[in-house]
């Protein structure tokens, strides 16, 4: 394994990986995996709590309910013995949620008040709406950075914790920016834009006091993508999940925290099969049976997940990187997704 | 003195240290394998990590160093803990057994549900009556504006004349009417036949109702039924089911974004909402009166109706109004008993008039 001094948040990867990726030979050490041993009852039981308390008051409940079911996610979840904690809490969500209220109320009121004063002008209205909708689609990239790096800071394991630096508004405008540039290059900047993004959560996130390290070229996943691409009409869109778990083991093939590396053998048939599988769940129960989407997403990650090389873990030392106080509440408005 | 064998991290570093832990007098005593002292944590500063679930390790931490971890396997640690740190019993679900507490939460769910949707009708009505004037008559003109969009018109039809013959009908139909509503009733120009009342006066009746009309008495009875609606406040009871119903939807589905919208959605809605029974009976009667008050013959909305009913060949255009506006043969035998009495709705210049009130 590599010995370079590992690169701080913020800069870009030492040139010490490969830029090839997928013709290396996967790196040596001894292998762990993480493991997930949650059980169906007991998210049940979570998920209906929630699901009461939360109609009792008219919402304001589901940020508790919210965090009680990812505590138990993450405690269920371990490595080496040790499981993940979520040292998150309901009142930060809320709050986060209340601060987002503050600067999307008057967007979406703006809007309704411009319709409401002048209702036969189409094209003011329509102007409007197309603003706001940039504007939201801007703030989605903001939001997925913000709820990534709120539940980074709150997960800890081993009472170390996770960090996230980067800037939020970077990385939406980032993700704007290379959303435009794939449509006007009929996708086929796809490749190159995932990556970028990838490297840019990578490389900010660290573990304890050390970062992770990522280094990669959209350039080699091109020729998957140009394949799929050319198969999307055929396969009714199905093909790209091909790419989607190339794409997979790429990026995680890249990835290396100190002396670990990572990587995933999942195949497009596998991803398909998961997919439809929580597309069946979610459809057939009416969102009844999500505890168990959760739970078969958490199996498949500790089935698919492969870490490999020698750590000692005395060397990681504590986080100082300042936690964010709040969290997710542009995610919560913007449905973002995830737990 | 009991001892049980756990791990222990520091939160400096990550790493794990095998350690024994020893229920002490006023506290938790962790020593490492060489026995030397590891932590000392009072028992009133220990906290669960998280949810203690019966058969797992137990996880601790304490107040007084927020980063560290203590972690024990032995099932029985928890039990022999617990008299000296009664706090933890908050986090402690070891003797929870799955299966009752899913039964019991899922019944619960159930019946607040049901009760909700059972309590839901009964409530509009007194809430509907704290709705201030003001907020009716605002919500109103956006119900009136988003019907329109709803019935595909693109305007109120402005015909000087046929506004004037229109105004003086309602005029007479709400004289002598206590109400604090202002009626702003108008044709929209749009082919299909159905008229709908919103909150706070709103009464908007679709062109192609008009056309369909024989006489300017059916076009009085139509609007003195919704001018019933009007005064019943039908559509603000309404509204506030429908608000009351997407709140509880959007905590159901935890999106706060569809309550930020959810008032002006519902409002297209409300034009082609299906009132109950007893409303409808209500709008009736209320009608009835005006009618009877005015001098205007009654039975309009009935003779109306059932000519609607005969016209197979324009099914599509009057399953609008007939399926908003179901009647039972009972509703359209009492208007007709009351139809004996009554004059003419307006001059024959006014119905005139408000036929081709689109045109101008």
């Amino acid at each position: 394994m590599t010995t370079d001094e590992p690169a701080g948040p913020g800069e870009a990867g030492p040139p010490d990986l490969p830029r090839g990726g997928s013709a290396d030979a996967p790196p040596a050490g001894p292998r762990s995996r993480i493991s997930h041993d949650g059980e169906f009852g007991e998210i049940f039981v979570l998920f209906l709590v929630n699901l009461l308390l939360s109609i009792l008051t008219l919402g304001v409940y589901r940020f508790w309910g919210k965090t009680r079911i990812r505590r138990y996610v993450w405690s269920r979840t371990s490595l080496h013995g040790d499981s993940l904690e979520y040292t998150g809490t309901g009142k930060e969500l809320f709050l986060g949620f209340l601060v987002a209220l503050v600067f999307l109320v008057p967007l979406y009121g703006a809007y309704n008040v411009v319709e409401y004063l002048y209702p036969e002008d189409l094209e003011l209205q329509t102007g409007l709406g197309f603003g706001l909708g940039v504007a939201f689609f801007f703030l989605y990239g903001v939001a997925v950075y913000s709820a990534y790096r709120y539940q980074m800071s709150r997960t800890q394991w081993r009472g170390i914790r996770g960090a996230v630096a980067g800037s939020r508004w970077g990385y939406g405008l980032r993700r704007f920016g290379f959303i435009v540039l794939s449509s006007l290059t009929l996708g086929f900047f796809s490749p190159f834009a995932d990556v970028h993004l990838w490297a840019y959560r990578l490389r900010h996130t660290s573990f304890g006091d050390r970062p992770f390290r990522f280094a990669g070229d959209g350039g080699v996943l091109l020729p998957t993508y140009a394949l799929c691409w050319l198969l999307y009409l055929p396969t009714l869109s199905l093909s790209m999940m091909w790419y989607r778990a190339a794409r997979l083991r790429y990026l995680l093939g890249q990835t290396r925290y100190e002396n670990l590396s990572f990587a995933t053998r999942i195949s497009g048939r596998q991803l398909l099969g998961f997919q439809l599988g929580n597309l069946a769940l979610i459809v057939l129960t009416l969102g009844f049976a999500w505890p168990q989407v959760v739970l078969r997403t958490a199996r498949m990650i500790s089935a698919h997940l492969e870490i490999a090389g020698e750590q000692d873990f005395e060397e990681i030392a504590q986080s100082q990187a300042a936690r964010p106080a709040t969290g997710e509440g542009l995610a919560e408005f913007l449905d973002v997704g995830g737990i | 003195m009991e001892t049980f064998a756990g791990a222990f991290h520091d939160g400096v570093t990550a790493a794990r240290r095998r350690v024994t832990v020893r229920l002490g007098a006023g506290g938790l005593d962790v020593v490492d394998e060489a026995n030397a002292a590891v932590a000392a944590w009072s028992y009133d500063e220990l906290e669960l990590v998280e949810e203690a679930y019966g058969g797992r390790p137990v996880r601790l931490k304490s107040r007084a160093a927020p980063d560290a971890r203590l972690t024990v396997a032995d099932a029985d640690f928890l039990a022999a803990l617990l008299p000296r740190a009664p706090r933890l019993g908050r986090r402690d679900l070891s003797r929870a057994r799955v299966l009752p507490r899913a039964l019991a939460w899922g019944a619960a769910t159930v019946a607040v549900l049901a009760g909700i949707y059972l309590a839901l009708p009964g409530l509009a009505e007194p809430v509907a009556a704290l709705v201030p004037v003001a907020w009716e008559k605002a919500w109103g003109e956006s119900v009136a504006r988003r019907g329109l969009a709803a019935f595909g018109a693109k305007r109120f039809c402005a015909g000087a004349a046929g506004r004037g013959a229109l105004d003086r009908l309602t005029g007479r139909l709400a004289a002598g009417h206590d109400t604090p509503y202002r009626f702003t009733v108008r044709i929209a120009e749009s082919s299909q036949v159905n008229a709908f009342a919103g909150p706070g006066g709103q009464v908007v009746i679709l062109r192609g109702l008009v056309d369909q009309a024989e006489s300017a008495e059916e076009v009085a009875g139509v609007l003195a039924h919704e001018m019933g609606h009007v005064v019943e406040r039908h559509p603000t009871e309404a509204l506030v089911r429908a608000l009351g119903l997407s709140a509880i939807v959007a905590a159901f589905v935890g999106d706060p974004s569809s309550l930020a919208g959810g008032v002006a959605e519902f409002g297209a809605t409300l034009a082609v909402l299906s009132y109950s029974r007893a409303d409808e009976a209500e709008a009736d009667t209320v009608g009835l009166a005006m009618l009877g008050r005015a001098g205007i013959r009654a039975d309009g909305l009935a003779v109306f109706f059932e000519r609607l009913a005969k016209k197979h060949d324009e099914l599509e255009r009057l399953i609008g109004y007939l399926s908003s506006h179901p009647r039972s043969r009972e509703r359209g035998r009492r208007a007709r008993a009351a139809a004996g009495a009554g004059g003419p709705a307006m001059s024959q210049a006014d119905w005139r008039a408000l036929k081709s009130i689109c045109r101008g």
